[in-house]
């Protein structure tokens, strides 16, 4: 189990992240980057078990610039009229200072890789574009792929995405990976957010644990 | 009704069901718009007049949106296209969204991806509600 520490981006703004070390010398760092609903108990788990895995994992919270501490665990409709008026202020750049900042953290651990799901998959991709002293990424599932297939990734990266997701179309997906054929693009029989097990109606436990032992590998490799 | 309309009309009720639950399929929307005009052509008889080509003709100057269906699915060059592209939706139009369209909207400015049909004019529209018209024009026909 891993606690809550507040770790500080370039430009001094302070935001919360949760840090799982491992129980022996880590064997690098893993970022993860939430979805929608904040550094929240699914991905806190995800940070778990990137420790339990050997890595020194750092969960920033991406959405403390806007609603300092946000988190939630309310995956109905109505979590949404609040998430709807915070994402408004959503900035990239700033994220991208917050992601960093999360690296500097996470490479006490050794080479730092990042993951993210839904938008954290987005950010990603943004990520493995800026480089960020990043080692590799292994994203899922990250929406709006019009707005970032133009941003070649300067790191080895991997995507996974679910065939039946009603929100990313699968020509899109084919599109990102003829235009990245360096990009391993995974696909799966499953839907948006099947990774997520605090949501049975959309977690996969197939599809999961297959992208997991994927980014797994992956993150094996290029983070010895 | 003869077997092979009701058929035809069926496979065509189908086909935009399923593009209406998978808004971002293509090829589903393609799909949709060859079966329509299948259920068109079936629609065709000796009552009809001798001249399929009328017909369609006739149907296609009945509803603007069953004619657009009937363009679509000829392919000609430089006719209407089924395309992928953004729509801007404000918060009223998320209602009726998936989730997942919902939630990648939402940290897009608003984007979301949909089938669209573009002209040579460079205007656009949405395929489903052209592709839902088409099918009632045609449901109309019969009835």
């Amino acid at each position: 189990m891993g606690e809550f520490q507040t770790i500080t981006a370039s430009d001094g703004f302070a935001l919360n992240a949760y840090v799982a070390r491992p129980a022996s010398q880590p064997k690098g760092g893993v970022v993860v980057v939430q979805e929608v609903w904040g550094v929240n108990h699914w991905v806190r788990s995800v940070a778990d078990q990137y420790a339990a895995e050997g890595y020194l994992a750092v969960a920033p919270a991406m959405f403390d610039r806007i609603e300092h501490g946000y988190q939630s665990e309310d995956y109905s409709d109505r979590q949404f009229l609040i998430i709807r008026p915070m994402l408004a202020q959503f900035n990239a750049d700033t994220a991208l200072l917050d992601v960093a900042a999360a690296v500097a953290l996470a490479a006490d651990g050794g080479k730092v890789g990042i993951t993210g799901f839904c938008f954290g998959g987005m950010m990603t991709w943004r990520a493995a574009h800026a480089g960020l002293g990043l080692a590799c990424g292994s994203g899922y599932y990250g929406g709006g792929i019009p707005n970032y297939i133009g941003l070649a990734p300067t790191i080895p990266l991997e995507m996974h995405f679910g065939d039946r997701d009603s929100g990313i179309p699968n020509e899109q997906v084919a599109d990102l990976k003829a235009q990245h054929p360096l990009v391993d693009i995974h696909m799966y029989p499953a839907e948006h957010g099947f990774c997520n097990a605090d949501r049975p109606e959309r977690f996969d436990p197939a599809a999961a644990a297959l992208a997991h032992q994927r980014s797994l590998a992956f993150f094996g490799q290029y983070l010895a | 009704m003869p077997e092979g309309r009701a058929r035809a009309l069926d496979s065509a009720g189908r086909a935009v069901a399923e593009f209406a639950a998978t808004p971002l399929a293509r090829k589903q929307a393609m799909l949709a718009v060859l079966l329509i005009d299948r259920a068109a052509d079936a629609l065709f008889d000796r009552k009809s007049g001798d001249d399929p080509l009328r017909f369609r003709e006739a149907l296609r100057r009945a509803d603007a949106d069953l004619g657009l269906v009937l363009d679509l699915a000829e392919m000609r060059v430089g006719g209407p296209a089924l395309v992928l592209g953004p729509r801007r939706v404000g918060p009223e139009a998320y209602v009726g969204l998936t989730e997942p369209d919902y939630m990648v909207g939402l940290y897009n400015g608003g984007r979301i991806e949909r089938v669209l049909i573009s002209l040579a004019d460079g205007s656009v529209h949405d395929a489903l509600p052209v592709l839902t018209g088409a099918l009632s024009a045609l449901q109309h026909q019969l009835a």
